[in-house]
């Protein structure tokens, strides 16, 4: 990380190896290179949790590219007492909420695939598990990442926007439970509740874990 | 109630307090008391240790996943937005100085023609009636 896109101007700043917090003092002195950073190290992130909460793709591009640019707008009145990715994925989190208050993006999804249908599939699921198996190959890599996606999509909204922090944001729960508005209790049990859920919706994909 | 090497009490607890515990502790949210008790619980009992793997096996599943990745199209078009709104700033800040401090009379502006209008016709007729003051006068001195 750390590149700057050349076509950018903008007063000049070093951008490498910056905390977060010393980017946005400099994006809030009008550093386009800050900003550039910061969407560079967090894009994928923000992206992947607006996905969890809408689980449409363009609809996440929408309310991420929304959420980058409120942080900029937001940026002279940013006060760095919290860190601020949890700043950055509650902004998001509220967009994301708003969004689906619309209520234009619910997708009805079926978990149509019949038992026995990708039995290599299964398997790989059931090695990552084990945690005791060979690197896995790339085509073994799209199989399992199909078969994961479509597990943590059928989970309720709450509980996958939550166990998607917990295990792809390694965040701790008092830091959801912030981003979310919610008491920790609350987050505990979601996540407690999403496992049991993955764990029956892997079944009926024939991978029991 | 059973008591560690190092003198720290450890509470004995049931499977199905082990359970409830099970999901904070792989996530390692849990008291220091709490980690104990299901340690030591764990020690004992191999139908929760593998409940406890299964759990451990479902995080793994779950970090496998690759998420939604950004790309550079997508980083540049952000960038770019923000840089269109810093441009937009500025001209209406200035927008705002200028109509603040009743600078828009100076400018040619045709919308504001018709106000400057009512003045302009004052002075038209004051000169009319200077200009009729003046010969009023010169003839009444020659008529004298």
């Amino acid at each position: 990380m750390g590149s700057s896109i050349g076509s950018i101007d903008g007063p000049s700043a070093k951008v490498d190896g910056a905390t977060d917090e010393a980017l946005m003092g400099q994006l809030s002195a009008g550093s386009h290179e800050a900003f550039d950073e910061l969407v560079a190290r967090y894009q994928s992130q923000v992206l992947t949790f607006c996905y969890a909460f809408m689980r449409n793709r363009e609809a996440a591009e929408d309310v991420t590219q929304e959420a980058f640019l409120r942080v900029f707008r937001n940026s002279k009145r940013y006060q760095p007492v919290a860190k601020f990715t949890t700043w950055l994925y509650k902004i998001a989190a509220n967009l994301c909420i708003n969004e689906l208050k619309k209520g234009k993006l619910r997708q009805n999804l079926s978990l149509d695939e019949p038992a026995g249908e990708d039995p290599e599939g299964t398997k790989i699921i059931e090695r990552v598990a084990s945690g005791n198996s060979s690197p896995l190959t790339e085509a073994e890599r799209h199989e399992a990442q199909h078969l994961i996606g479509k597990a943590i999509d059928h989970l309720p909204d709450d509980q996958r926007t939550t166990l998607i922090l917990v295990e792809y944001h390694h965040m701790q729960y008092q830091e959801i439970a912030e981003v979310l508005g919610v008491t920790v209790s609350a987050i505990k049990m979601r996540v407690k509740r999403a496992r049991e859920t993955l764990r029956e919706t892997l079944k009926i994909l024939q991978v029991h874990v | 109630m059973s008591e560690t090497n190092s003198g720290a009490i450890v509470k004995e607890i049931s499977c199905e307090q082990c359970r409830e515990l099970l999901s904070d502790y792989v996530d390692r949210e849990i008291s220091e008391s709490e980690r104990a008790a299901v340690e030591r619980h764990l020690s004992s009992c191999t139908k929760c240790v593998t409940e406890s793997a299964r759990l451990n096996g479902l995080k793994k599943i779950v970090q496998q996943w690759d998420g939604v990745q950004g790309s550079g199209e997508f980083r540049k078009s952000v960038v770019e937005k923000m840089i269109r709104e810093t441009q937009q700033v500025p001209a209406d800040q200035f927008k705002k100085v200028v109509l603040a401090s009743g600078a828009e009379e100076m400018g040619p502006d045709p919308e504001e023609g018709a106000k400057t209008l009512p003045p302009a016709w004052i002075l038209l007729v004051a000169i009319f009636l200077a200009v009729v003051a003046y010969l009023g006068i010169m003839h009444f001195r020659g008529g004298l």
